[in-house]
């Protein structure tokens, strides 16, 4: 029966529906897979008070930036540890022709809650940026009561040293699947055992349990399946000496039967309470594997219980104020990074306990009550040392502000032990020590100090302000005016400027003095032209001595200007004697004379007044003649 | 009409004489009125800064601030009043406008080693509470130090004394005997080699002024990437921190640190040197 063609398309359709949904699959599988994720739980149902407890945040992730975690807010419980990087780990899978990387980080965090804790707590969100985004996790309540008597179980395979002896993780024994695989605690072929160094202690004293692998033959591959649960205890990993950490195995005859063995982990556990405390038995799985890999004769593992009996701390010779934590052996120191301050600054106290015991749970003493000083929330900080005996440094630091000025005396602070070794409490102190306030009341130092500082005490004088200038006025500043008046332009423009005036006075005085030389001469021509007027008048009219008085002045006054030199007062021949010297040619020179003699002869002889007119006027050319000579001509001495 | 027609002598001005005498009374008012109000500005000033400095001695510092702002919001520059007002602010606790107070005094005053020494105090208090360190800052440049080793005044009377000096040798020179004009003539040339590098120092002088710094005056002061309070904050400063002030916006002035990174911050905030 063939099918029909509707039936055909319908498995056509079915069938590319199917495909197109296992593409988008294939496709969505990378996104899917990259989808972030942050978690966070607690490692049991119920927390009692005082008892520690894990706190983890998860967060899966693809391959993208992780930043910025914020640990949520842990109000109203005791932070025993933090973690300061988160625990990470990755994983590539490869489908649909792409490779996804998983990444998950870890932030495990050991809190307690404070004695007397009731009611409920809850413990809220912790956030993270992934890529970008920024994601929370999911707030986790805390159940107060008895403790649920049992941690949830870690993922099998964590903190599995035979992942790296015989395989990966991803390694599954068929067994897993058979619940009717066997049992063995048997000391016959394969057995854990479990080795603490005292079933008696102290509540607070250290026992140090150590978990043993027997293997008669050879295996391939170990799991474990339980841990074992050290509820009632602090527990603190010791780290394993073997460097490489893989197992090592030392052969060891027990009942007759030689066994590898091997240290699977140590711990040292600090019972916080008093009474019978269990070690729960652990539970793991060794196989050997064939050729192919396959795990063949699987065999489970499981420990027997162990009961350790934690003791109470003896009450003779408690301590009033003892603290439960304080079981080891200690030593106390504070110390100030500076005993000399001002009002207003700061001081570090730092308290550092420093012993063996359980360092983590340590109480360091209260800071007293210092009169005059402000103390803000101390922050602490813990040191475990690694080794068989568990010892470290609790450090912390007080930020104390003196409020007024004056010295305090910091009296020693006491921490109360119990050493379970000598079985006796013990007080150490810190040494006493003394801090000295300057200043006054208020924010700031201020000169003068405080009270005057009692005889034979140091009088200490911190650093402070010069006082101010009390001055009948403030003083100026000539400089700035200077600068930003008018005393720069004009300091800069006046000096070159006097020079170029002077300069340019200067010059103007030169060319004026050449201007007045030529202006006397101008005006002496002038006048000479006037005075041959005024003798053509005087000839015109007939008056002979007037004409011949003016020729003579003419002659003199051109005479004159012309040598410099007055003239008037020189005899004829003196005067000829003169004008031959300076340059005067001797025809000219000698004219002059003449004319001079014939004005002298024609105003003083006898009948002088009525000289010939004809005579007149060539005296008068003559004259005219005489004095362009004398305009003309050099003359020496002429300055 | 020929006597109507030609140019008549133009009367004398009604009460020109009375005019002239009021002009020289209001000059002489003016002139006055004007010495009246620079004795009463001196007066003043002399009362504001008496005032500030007894309040100051009585420890009402707020008091001694306002008195001594007053004084400078008159005008008044003086090493001595940012000296004092530095004090003042000190104590009231102000640091911020404290170390303003202090670098202007000694600015104004290189060589004064009071101002110097409450600046360093003042700065070592700041820095308890908060300090900024600015990562890769650059020196100032040489000039800049140059300049500001002197103070305005020595630079000032500096450039005065050399520059005035050398046109006096000149002039001497051009009227002196031929004997004595080489050695004038060498003189001139030191006191204008000497003039020159004054006459520089008043001009980096001058340069540096018109190149304002300016110092953070709040405790912190968020600097935003723009000239707005809704701009995102680009990095928090402290008070005392000096500053280098590019730009003005209205209310806002762009500022810039020593390792060439900047912005925004109200005007207010910053004290400018």
């Amino acid at each position: 029966m063939r099918p029909s063609a509707r039936n055909r398309r319908g498995r056509r359709s079915a069938a590319g529906w199917t495909c197109a949904a296992v593409a988008v699959a294939l496709l969505a599988w990378p996104v899917l897979a990259r989808a972030a994720s942050l978690t966070a739980g607690l490692d049991r149902e119920a927390v009692a008070p005082g008892e520690p407890f894990i706190f983890e945040v998860s967060l899966s992730a693809a391959d993208e930036s992780v930043e910025g975690f914020r640990a949520p807010d842990f109000h109203g419980l005791r932070v025993l540890s933090a973690p300061q990087f988160p625990s990470r780990s990755t994983s590539v899978q490869i489908g649909g022709g792409q490779q996804v990387v998983q990444n998950s980080y870890t932030w495990t965090f050991q809190l307690a809650l404070p004695s007397g804790a009731k009611g409920s707590l809850t413990i809220g969100a912790a956030h993270v940026r992934v890529g970008g985004r920024e994601l929370a996790s999911n707030p986790v309540p805390i159940r107060i009561g008895a403790s649920s008597g049992g941690q949830r179980p870690r993922p099998a395979g964590s903190g599995n040293p035979f992942q790296q002896l015989f395989g990966g993780p991803q390694m599954r024994s068929p067994i897993d699947d058979d619940p009717a695989a066997a049992v063995s605690s048997t000391p016959a072929a394969a057995f854990i055992r479990v080795v603490p160094d005292k079933t008696r202690v102290f509540v607070g004293q250290q026992v140090t349990v150590a978990w043993y692998l027997y293997l008669s033959q050879e295996q391939n591959k170990y799991e474990t399946l339980s841990e074992p649960h050290t509820d009632g205890f602090w527990s603190e990993e010791i780290p394993s000496t073997n460097p490489s950490g893989r197992l090592s195995f030392t052969p060891e005859n027990q009942g007759g039967r030689t066994y590898n063995v091997a240290l699977l982990f140590k711990k040292a556990l600090f019972p916080l309470q008093a009474g019978k405390l269990t070690i729960t038995p652990m539970e793991a799985q060794v196989a050997q594997v064939d050729f192919f890999g396959t795990p063949v004769r699987a065999r489970r593992l499981k420990t027997e219980p162990v009961v350790i009996d934690a003791e109470p701390l003896p009450r003779e010779g408690a301590p009033a104020h003892f603290e439960t934590g304080n079981v080891g052996h200690y030593e106390i120191s504070a110390t100030v990074d500076r005993s000399a301050v001002t009002v207003g600054d700061a001081v570090t106290l730092k308290v550092v306990v420093k012993g063996t015991g359980n360092v983590r749970n340590v109480q360091a003493p209260a800071l007293p009550a210092l009169d005059g000083w402000k103390s803000y929330e101390p922050k602490s900080d813990v040191a475990v040392d690694g080794g068989e005996v568990i010892s470290g440094t609790k450090t912390v630091e007080w930020l104390l502000r003196p409020e007024r000025a004056g010295k305090t005396a910091v009296p020693p602070l006491v921490l109360e032990t119990f050493d379970p070794v000598t079985k006796r409490y013990r007080s150490v102190r810190s040494q006493p020590f003394e801090l000295v306030v300057s200043g006054e009341g208020g924010a700031l130092p201020v000169a003068g100090g405080a009270a005057p500082a009692p005889a034979g005490v140091e009088n200490v004088i911190s650093g402070t302000i010069r006082p101010i200038r009390v001055r009948s006025h403030p003083s100026g500043e000539a400089g700035l005016a200077f600068l930003h008046g008018a005393g720069l332009p004009v300091t800069v423009v006046t000096p070159p400027l006097a020079l170029a005036l002077l300069a340019l006075f200067g010059r103007a005085r030169e060319r004026l003095g050449r201007d007045s030389r030529r202006t006397r001469r101008r005006r002496a021509r002038t006048m000479a032209r006037r005075r041959l007027r005024a003798a053509e008048g005087h000839r015109a009219a007939g008056r002979a001595t007037a004409f011949y008085l003016e020729i003579d002045r003419v002659l003199r006054e051109a005479l004159t200007e012309r040598l410099r030199t007055e003239v008037g007062g020189l005899r004829l021949d003196e005067l000829g004697a003169l004008l031959t010297a300076r340059g005067l040619p001797s025809e000219d020179a000698a004219g002059v004379v003449r004319a001079l003699e014939t004005g002298d002869e024609a105003r003083f002889a006898p009948g002088g007044e009525k000289a010939d007119p004809a005579a007149l006027a060539a005296a008068l050319t003559r004259a005219d003649q005489l004095l362009e000579a004398i305009e003309r001509a050099p003359l020496g001495g002429e300055s | 009409m020929k006597a109507m027609s030609g140019r008549r002598p133009s009367p004398p001005a009604p009460g020109r004489a009375p005019t002239r005498a009021r002009a020289l009374v209001i000059g002489l008012a003016l002139a006055a009125s004007l010495l009246a109000g620079g004795i009463a500005r001196a007066d003043r000033r002399e009362e504001a800064w008496h005032r500030g400095n007894e309040a100051y001695l009585r420890g009402d510092y707020p008091g001694a601030v306002a008195a001594f702002e007053e004084l400078r919001s008159q005008g008044v520059v003086s090493s001595d009043l940012f000296f004092n007002l530095g004090d003042a602010y000190f104590k009231k606790g102000a640091l911020g406008p404290a170390i303003w107070a202090f670098e202007k005094a000694a600015a104004l005053d290189p060589g004064d080693d009071d101002a110097r020494y409450n600046l360093d105090q003042a700065r070592k208090l700041a820095a308890r509470q908060a300090h900024d360190r600015i990562e890769g800052e650059d020196r100032d440049p040489l000039w800049i130090r140059a300049v500001s080793a002197l103070g305005t005044g020595s630079e000032s009377w500096a450039f005065v004394a050399v520059y005035l000096g050398f046109f006096a040798l000149l002039l001497l020179r051009r009227g002196a005997r031929d004997d004595l004009r080489p050695a004038l003539g060498a003189g001139a040339a030191v006191l204008g080699a000497a003039a020159l590098l004054a006459g520089a120092l008043l001009f980096g002088r001058i340069r540096l002024e018109r190149l304002p710094f300016g110092v953070v005056l709040p405790d912190a002061l968020a600097v935003k990437e723009g000239a707005d309070p809704n701009y995102r904050t680009a990095f928090e400063v402290h008070a005392g921190l000096r500053v280098r002030l590019i730009e003005h916006d209205q209310d806002w002035v762009r500022v810039r640190l020593g390792n060439g990174l900047d912005g925004w911050v109200r005007a207010d905030a910053i004290g400018t040197l």
